[in-house]
């Protein structure tokens, strides 16, 4: 399953890109309209930026799964059947809307309409780009992973990277800090849904020793460890959003204790993912070498 | 003239000596640890009480399997590059020259035909021997065979000659890519499944 690190980096970023698009990007820029103050301003084209730098980091982390990259240039060429060649267009798709986005609003802040309508269609772009993602390994072959789990998973990874980096904005205190706790309580109760899914579903990946059939014999033991340290750190990230939560008594999260504790929860919850996603392609067993 | 060859397989006849594998090794040239034909050894049950008697119910029997150069081949819907096709007769090839080595085909593959060769990096597979068919003559695991457990030929004869039975223990579900396959079972293979039977020679397949 280690082996498959290049893909780890790519689901990730790819699917934290698209959450921090969804719940800090197209939020920011629907709420501010087209103008704003230099320092909103400023904000909203940092957030784009870190949405493009984690989408060409996942695309160029992904050739590192390519046993020829550079003959990679032909990957779009079976969009009528292959769920891989799917994936790559959406995310092509969508890092091509962010950047002309970001170009937008940086050159012509004042077109509202048009640049509205350029991030919502990179918004539908991104789940798109996420649902291909999900499909690509739904493979009646692998049993493990054609499941409800595979896009709840997906999905979830994205809506919970994504709303924490909205609490982490919003407490940093660039925009309007009243509602703050809403943006605190998201982040709480999806980590807390992932770390629930991740309980719920570990007997049925064999992390307790369950050994589904000879199709699907369980590579080694090192799932049970890699099991354990997700939920660990998933925990750890969401005491700290609760810990933020009740250190600003519900409200916002504004000074360094609210900043540093999300900021803190967001590297665990991060870490987490990680180790969740490595158990995810360990799950897939085949026989030989 | 054919339009699908397919495969025969008598697991009531394999002895699992392996020389199927051996000779595709051979004739293709395969690397350690690559095999394009694979022999599942399939190993369970134990004792049984029957009244007050203890009977044996052993279940063991032999799977030869490489690609079944399927009708509807997933590996090739799935390929991001269009680097396998199927011939006019049936045939599955993998393009080398186009292949970009992801290996999503060995996922998608229910039958693990797909085998990663680190000297070209892509992947690779059984080819049906078909520079051998073109010049009229047969694969090497169906000549090698000292049980004449294996035969090949048009799949719409072989049916005719040995039956419909697509799927043992512990091959997958046929309606998944419609293997152009034909297969005696062995008398043990359809109690394999409640008997626990398992594949007993997992790290060498």
């Amino acid at each position: 399953m280690l082996k498959e690190w290049p893909l780890v980096a790519f689901t990730i970023a790819g699917q934290m890109a698209v959450g921090i698009f969804l719940f800090v990007g197209l939020p920011l820029f629907i709420s501010a309209g087209a103008g704003g103050n230099a320092a909103a301003r400023e904000t909203r084209l940092i957030v784009l930026a870190v949405v493009l730098g984690l989408l060409i980091t996942a695309a160029l982390l992904s050739f590192f799964h390519l046993h020829h990259p550079f003959r990679a240039r032909r990957v779009l060429t079976n969009l009528r059947t292959s769920w891989l060649s799917r994936e790559i267009f959406f995310e092509l798709g969508f890092m091509a809307l962010v950047a002309l986005g970001a170009l937008l609003a940086w050159r012509r802040p004042a077109e509202g309409i048009l640049l509205k309508g350029i991030l919502a269609a990179a918004g539908l772009a991104g789940i798109l780009f996420i649902l291909s993602m999900s499909k690509l390994y739904m493979l009646q072959t692998v049993p493990p992973w054609n499941q409800a789990y595979t896009p709840l998973s997906f999905f979830l990874t994205s809506l919970s990277l994504g709303a924490l980096a909205a609490a982490l904005v919003r407490a940093s205190g660039a925009e309007t800090p009243s509602r703050s706790g809403v943006f605190i309580l998201l982040p709480f109760v999806l980590v807390a849904a992932e770390a629930a899914l991740s309980f719920l579903i570990a007997p049925g990946h064999g992390v307790y020793g369950h050994r589904p059939g000879p199709s699907l014999r369980p590579p080694g033991e090192a799932r049970r460890t890699i099991h354990l340290a997700r939920l660990a750190l998933l925990l750890a990230g969401l005491a700290l959003i609760g810990a933020a939560m009740i250190a600003t008594e519900g409200r916002a999260a504004s000074g360094l204790g609210g900043n540093g504790l999300l900021a803190v929860a967001l590297a665990l919850v991060l870490a987490g993912q990680i180790a969740g996603r490595f158990l995810f392609y360990g799950l897939f067993g085949r026989p030989g070498r | 003239m054919v339009t699908q060859y397919g495969f025969f397989f008598n697991a009531a006849t394999c002895s699992g000596c392996k020389a199927c594998q051996m000779a595709c090794k051979d004739r293709n040239d395969l690397e350690p640890g690559v095999l394009w034909r694979r022999v599942y050894e399939v190993a369970g049950g134990g004792w049984e009480k029957k009244g007050e008697v203890w009977i044996p119910s052993v279940v063991a029997y032999n799977v030869s399997i490489a690609c079944n150069h399927c009708e509807k081949p997933v590996c090739g819907l799935s390929c991001p590059v269009k680097a396998i096709w199927k011939r006019e007769d049936g045939i599955v090839f993998v393009d080398t020259d186009r292949c970009i080595g992801c290996r999503y085909c060995e996922w998608a593959c229910p039958y693990t035909a797909f085998r990663f060769n680190a000297t070209t990096n892509t992947v690779s597979k059984c080819d049906f021997c078909y520079e051998a068919i073109d010049a009229g003559g047969t694969p090497a695991c169906v000549a090698s065979c000292p049980q004449r457990a294996l035969d090949f030929g048009d799949l719409a004869e072989l049916r005719k000659k040995y039956g419909e039975t697509r799927q043992i223990f512990p091959l997958p579900d046929p309606s998944q890519t419609d293997p152009a396959l034909v297969i005696k079972p062995h008398r043990d293979a359809a109690r394999a499944a409640e008997r626990a039977a398992e594949v007993a020679n997992w790290e060498e397949v």
